[in-house]
């Protein structure tokens, strides 16, 4: 009922402006789960997805999500024409953008420096999964930006959309090495102040080119202030935060008029084998099924993001067994391990992260209710069990992936022999055969992300202007 | 697609403890707020987010 009566606010508090902008200065508070690393997007080695949050205020790309659809829409591009081999990619700049912190107006060679500099980044920490293989970028003239690949990508556009990939001045990189303090974007905000662990005060940039479905300047409101709060704090009380995230199943009331909706957070967590031990759980077929047999995964799913989320995982998680293919059965896997008779198994190392510890515990006590003697240990952050994996003192580690864009490829992605975030080294020819045909797929009008550009008619155009 | 999945599932790579799509509650009292404007997939725009009166 809860979730019915919240379906029904949204329908009336859709992400479209209010009809007129209010005639006094605005200010919305939002709660920040940490503070951010700093101002620039290209500098930090694994970007928060609260400062990813924070910069994509102040700085935007060539492309972006709509916020209602997820489909790829232009931003600092006009929009897009695609060859009919669909290997060039041509995106003409959105005239009389400039930068907030200069005043000089963006140009194509800021744009592919920017690219360049983003793209670097994300080859370096393979925090995009499937960048196309030899992807060229150049300034066709001042105002045209030019993409050409080697093969055809269902991926460039979400790539293109990707926090790493916003434009940034480039004189002010020149100058001061890079934007850790200074931030250099066209974004709607621009930043006013910045106090370290506390607050951030974004102002509105009076020179945005945006404008509201209803045709008023963006943005709606004047002035957005970021505190690192949770649930707990008085700015609450005090009115001066106007949203709250998590996963509740009673989500906490705010202070006046509040509504509460729920919104999927596409996210997996999994146990993965480090191939490169030499454990019989990790090198023989049939022991990995048992493993993956006797643990069970609405149990692990519900601890892991709180026992209050019970209520809130999808169906398809609510019974064991129900997500095809993923079955699980504790007694079947005791029962294969009977019939496999293989005498006593060394002890089974598993690299945890501490925050996931209800999980890792979980995993622990399926294992030894198989009669196994389990070696747990928990690490203080992902980093921390990348290296544990990376240093052979595991078997079994934690792991987990939130999607850049909405494609599956995400998610299969992380398995193909040279995706970095492979860290148990799984691999298998046909697999990466079946990804890199599925990577050079065209997007489609509909369902992978193509929107109406891409997919629709070649040479044609991209969508309208947001 | 599909084969894909056959081959991931068939040879374990991995044990998959907490499936895509899982909600998160977002309370607000923003005038203009979405679910789309907050997921995190996505990314929040707070500039058409308006004030609530």
């Amino acid at each position: 009922m809860r979730f019915a009566v919240s379906l029904g606010l949204l329908t009336l508090l859709a992400c479209t402006p209010p009809d007129e902008r209010d005639p006094e200065p605005t200010r919305i508070g939002i709660p920040l789960e940490r503070d951010i690393q700093g101002l620039d997007p290209q500098a930090p080695e694994r970007l928060t997805i609260t400062t990813g949050q924070v910069l994509l205020q102040l700085y935007e790309g060539l492309v972006d999500y709509d916020p209602e659809t997820l489909q790829p829409v232009a931003r600092l591009a006009s929009g897009w024409t695609v060859s009919e081999d669909r290997r060039t990619w041509t995106f003409p700049l959105r005239p009389g953008v400039r930068f907030t912190d200069s005043g000089r107006p963006l140009t194509s060679h800021d744009v592919v420096a920017s690219l360049r500099r983003g793209l670097a980044v994300l080859e370096r920490t393979g925090e995009f999964p499937g960048i196309p293989p030899a992807l060229h970028l150049e300034a066709a003239d001042d105002h045209t930006v030019r993409v050409v690949l080697g093969q055809p990508s269902h991926a460039l556009l979400h790539l293109l959309a990707h926090v790493r990939m916003v434009v940034v001045d480039e004189e002010v990189v020149a100058e001061t090495g890079d934007l850790t303090l200074r931030p250099a974007g066209t974004g709607p905000f621009r930043l006013a102040s910045w106090v370290p662990d506390s607050d951030l005060l974004l102002v509105r940039n009076p020179d945005y080119w945006g404008r509201s479905a209803g045709g008023r300047p963006l943005p709606l409101v004047d002035a957005v202030e970021l505190a690192v709060a949770d649930a707990s704090s008085p700015l609450y009380s005090q009115g001066l935060l106007d949203a709250i995230f998590g996963y509740w199943a009673d989500p906490p009331p705010l202070p006046g008029g509040t509504v509460h909706h729920r919104v999927p957070w596409f996210n997996t967590i999994f146990a993965g084998f480090d191939r490169r031990s030499d454990h019989p759980v990790v090198q023989d077929r049939e022991l990995r099924r048992v493993v993956s047999l006797a643990v069970v995964r609405p149990d692990a799913a519900s601890a892991n993001i709180h026992a209050a989320a019970a209520g809130l995982l999808p169906p398809s998680l609510a019974a064991p067994g129900r997500l095809r293919g993923q079955r699980t059965d504790p007694e079947a896997a005791a029962r294969l391990l009977t019939r496999l008779d293989l005498g006593p198994l060394p002890p089974v190392r598993i690299a945890w992260l501490e925050r996931d510890r209800v999980t890792g515990v979980l995993l622990g006590q399926a294992l030894e209710d198989l009669g196994w003697t389990v070696e747990l240990t928990f690490h203080g952050g992902v980093g921390d069990v990348r290296t544990a994996v990376a240093s052979g003192e595991a078997d079994l580690f934690r792991s987990g992936w939130l999607a850049d864009y909405p494609d599956p490829y995400n998610f299969l992605e992380l398995f193909g022999s040279g995706s970095g975030n492979n860290w148990g080294g799984w691999e298998d020819p046909a697999y990466d055969e079946d990804l890199a045909r599925l990577a050079a797929r065209p997007a489609a009008p509909q369902g992978r992300g193509g929107g109406r550009g891409p997919g629709s008619r070649a040479g044609t155009g991209g969508p309208p202007a947001r | 697609m599909r084969g894909l999945e056959g081959r991931l599932l068939d040879d374990v790579a991995a044990i998959f403890l907490r499936h895509e799509n899982q909600d998160q509650w977002v309370s607000a009292r923003l005038m203009g707020w979405s679910p789309a404007c907050a997921n995190p997939l996505n990314r929040p725009h707070f500039e058409r987010v308006g004030r609530l009166r």
